[in-house]
């Protein structure tokens, strides 16, 4: 075994591509492993549906996240769709119906909408928990609650700094299907409500 | 006859070395799959810092283990195939008359380690020469001592001096 430089030149002349390429795959593989480990769970993630002309997503994220941060809140999300434009129901429909907890929109899109095929009607329960108790505006249809006004469009918000809403009434609406809205929705899972609390949040304000 | 090479001890020393060597290298990748798992499932939310010292440790964990296969294990693989073809392949005895031992080792295809014995030959009144490999450099054979050598792939597996 004293040619062991030797061997190893031979090596290197014929395994180059070995010893940069594997390494390569591993630290792929590696990276992605920690990714998919590490990748929020849908009750520590979060996804808003915003009907406006602009949203700044990146501040009103790290606004939520900020708040939530000690609850688990790892990822937030927004969607953003122009109400004017030609895709937003197209948008609306496969986008937020399938990844929304809560939807701002304005009393127009909603009115096109039906509002029970994806939204979670409000129970004397959801109402007393998280929407404070001064007197609200609701969003009625077949004499179900479907949402709770959260801008008067002759009123400021305190989320104006953010969302550039349509001159509209806003109103805020909850996804059946998130799996953030403790056991008020589709899921059994009680612990887990965090769409809710910022559904409060967002219509309670900055306090 | 002098034995140069006692076959079937090296056969059993080189099998045995190459069943630890693979046992090892199993081992080592178990262990260092499993200490992966374990770094990536402790690793904190904030993981960055995990992730490339788990590559760093990865990259080195790999070149050494090309490096293992690709020179010791490789080597007791050749030697444990040279000594285990050995009871298949063919064996000869020629009649040769050292010239000269070069001491340089080289790698023989093979892949053994070898020492050249110059010799030649005489075939129908006509001397030829040929380089045979002797694994190892102790071999005491002074110019012009006329042997009747047994060999293997060109390797001098043992030797009787002629008078």
């Amino acid at each position: 075994m004293k040619m062991t430089r030797k061997r190893l030149e031979i090596a290197l002349a014929y395994n180059w591509p070995l010893f940069i390429g594997l390494p390569v795959c591993a630290g792929l593989a590696i990276s992605y492993l920690f990714g998919v480990y590490h990748q929020p769970l849908p009750y520590e993630k979060l996804n808003l549906f915003v009907a406006s002309l602009e949203t700044e997503s990146e501040a009103i994220c790290e606004n939520i996240q900020a708040k939530f941060a000690d609850q688990n809140l790892k990822e937030v999300s927004i969607t953003s769709a122009n109400p004017g434009d030609a895709i937003f129901n197209q948008k609306l429909k496969v986008v937020g119906y399938n990844r929304a907890d809560l939807f701002l929109l304005p009393l127009s899109v909603l009115d096109d909408l039906t509002p029970s095929d994806v939204m979670l009607p409000f129970s004397e329960e959801l109402i007393d928990t998280y929407i404070n108790s001064e007197a609200r505006t609701y969003y009625v249809d077949e004499q179900l609650t479907f949402g709770v006004l959260l801008r008067s469009r002759s009123e400021d918000s305190w989320l104006d700094d953010f969302i550039d809403f349509v001159a509209e009434d806003y109103y805020l609406c909850i996804n059946v299907k998130s799996k953030n809205v403790a056991d008020f929705g589709m899921y059994d899972n009680a612990e887990y409500d965090l769409a809710l609390q910022t559904f409060s949040y967002l219509l309670g304000g900055e306090q | 006859m002098n034995i140069v090479i006692e076959i079937e001890k090296e056969r059993a020393k080189y099998a045995q070395r190459k069943k630890r060597y693979s046992v090892g290298l199993i081992l080592s990748a178990v262990l260092f799959l499993l200490g992966a798992a374990l770094m990536i499932v402790l690793s904190p939310d904030e993981y960055g810092l995990w992730q490339w010292l788990l590559i760093g440790v990865a990259t080195i964990y790999i070149w050494g283990l090309i490096y293992f296969v690709s020179v010791p294990y490789k080597v007791v693989r050749q030697y444990e195939a040279f000594y285990r073809s050995y009871t298949r392949g063919i064996t000869e005895r020629e009649k040769l008359t050292v010239v000269g031992h070069n001491t340089d080792i080289k790698i023989n295809k093979n892949g053994l380690e070898v020492t050249t014995l110059k010799t030649t030959f005489v075939d129908k009144n006509q001397s030829f020469e040929r380089d045979i490999y002797v694994l190892g450099k102790n071999l005491s054979l002074p110019s012009g001592t006329n042997i009747n050598a047994h060999l293997f792939c060109n390797v001098l597996l043992g030797y009787e001096v002629l008078e």
